[in-house]
C-alpha cells in the first residue's frame, strides 16, 4: 500500500478538513433552521455554550486550513507547467486539457472550484462570529436569522462545488508525485 | 437572557448594527471574489496585477483583495453601525444582493459570457 507525498497532502486538504467543515457547515445551517423554528429558545448550560463556541471556531478554521493547503500548496503542484516531452501524468491540468474529453474538468470544474471554494471561508468566518457573538438576538429577531441562515446556505452551497469538483477533479487527473511512502506490504493474488 | 427575549420583537439597535456590519462586509468579500474572477478573466494586465505569487498565479492577488477588503469593511462598518444601526431591510438587501452576485460571477459560464470568451 503506497502512497505518495502530494498525494496525502491532497487527502489531508480534501478528506481531512474538506469534509469535516463540510459537515461542520451544514451543521451550522440545520441549527440555524432549527432557530427559525423553535417554539420558545432554548437555554444551554455553560458547558454546553463551550462546546457550542468550540464547534463554530472549529468550522471557520477547518474552512481556513482547507482553502489555504488547497489554495497555496495543491494547487501549485496542479497547474505547474509539464517541460516538454514530460510525462502529462504528474501535471493534472495539462493532462486535462489535453483531451476534449477531460478539458472541462479543468475550464469549468477547477475554474468554479478555485473560487467558489474561498466563499465558504468567509461565509463560515462570519457565521462564526455572529453565531458566537448574538446567538441570542438571531433567535429573537427572525429576519437576522434569516439572513444568516441564507449565508449559511450559500457557504454549504459553495463547499459543496468545491467538495464534489475537488473529488471528481482528483479521480480523473490526481495530484501525485513527491517522496513514496509504503504503509504496508502486500501479496498478489 | 429569558427577559431580554420577552422584552423586544428584534435585537437591539447595537446588535442588530453589528449583525448587519458582519453580513455586508462578508457579502462585499464575496462580491470581490467574484469581480476580481472576471477581472482577471477578462484582461491579461490585470491577470498580471493579480498574480502575487506566481505559482498560484492571479488567484492568490483576487483572494488576497477580497479578504482584505472584507476585515477592512467589516472592522470599519462594525465601529459605524454599533453606534448607529443601518435601516435593516436596506443593510440585509445589499449583503444579499452582492453575496448572490460574488457566487453567480464565479460560475465559469457567466465568466465566459461576460468576458466574451
Amino acid at each position: 500500500m503506497q502512497t505518495t507525498f502530494r498525494s496525502l497532502v491532497t487527502s489531508i486538504h480534501g478528506l481531512l478538513f474538506g469534509s469535516l467543515f463540510l459537515i461542520a457547515i451544514a451543521a451550522t445551517v440545520l441549527e440555524l433552521l432549527r432557530q427559525q423554528v423553535m417554539v420558545r429558545p432554548a437555554e444551554l448550560t455553560p458547558l454546553g455554550r463551550f462546546f457550542e463556541r468550540a464547534a463554530y471556531i472549529k468550522m471557520a478554521a477547518f474552512g481556513w486550513i482547507a482553502v489555504l493547503l488547497g489554495t497555496y500548496v495543491i494547487y501549485p503542484w496542479y497547474r505547474a507547467k509539464p517541460p516538454a516531452g514530460a510525462n502529462l501524468a504528474d501535471y493534472p491540468r495539462s493532462l486535462l486539457l489535453s483531451s476534449p474529453n477531460t478539458a472541462a474538468w479543468h475550464s469549468f470544474g477547477m475554474e468554479w472550484k478555485e473560487h467558489a471554494g474561498w466563499i465558504a471561508p468567509i461565509v463560515a468566518t462570519m457565521l462564526a462570529v455572529v453565531m458566537i457573538r448574538h446567538a441570542a438576538a438571531l433567535r429573537v429577531d427572525k429576519r437576522l436569522g434569516r439572513a444568516v441562515l441564507t449565508f449559511a446556505c450559500a457557504g454549504l452551497l459553495a463547499t459543496a462545488v468545491a467538495g464534489f469538483f475537488g473529488a471528481m477533479l482528483d479521480k480523473t487527473a490526481p495530484v501525485v508525485g513527491g517522496a513514496t511512502y509504503t504503509v504496508m506490504g502486500g501479496h498478489h493474488g | 437572557m429569558a427577559e431580554m427575549e420577552n422584552s423586544y420583537s428584534g435585537a437591539p439597535s447595537a446588535v442588530q448594527g453589528s449583525v448587519c456590519a458582519a453580513l455586508v462586509s462578508a457579502g462585499l468579500g464575496c462580491f470581490v471574489l467574484g469581480l476580481t474572477d472576471v477581472l482577471a478573466d477578462a484582461s491579461q494586465a490585470m491577470n498580471k496585477a493579480f498574480n502575487i505569487y506566481n505559482p498560484t498565479g492571479a488567484l492568490s492577488g483576487e483572494t488576497t483583495l477580497a479578504v482584505v477588503l472584507w476585515l477592512v469593511s467589516w472592522f470599519v462598518l462594525e465601529r459605524m453601525w454599533t453606534a448607529r444601526a443601518p435601516k435593516l431591510g436596506a443593510a440585509l438587501g445589499a449583503a444579499l444582493a452582492m453575496l448572490l452576485l460574488g457566487l453567480a460571477l464565479t460560475f465559469p459560464p457567466i465568466v465566459d459570457v461576460l468576458t466574451g470568451h
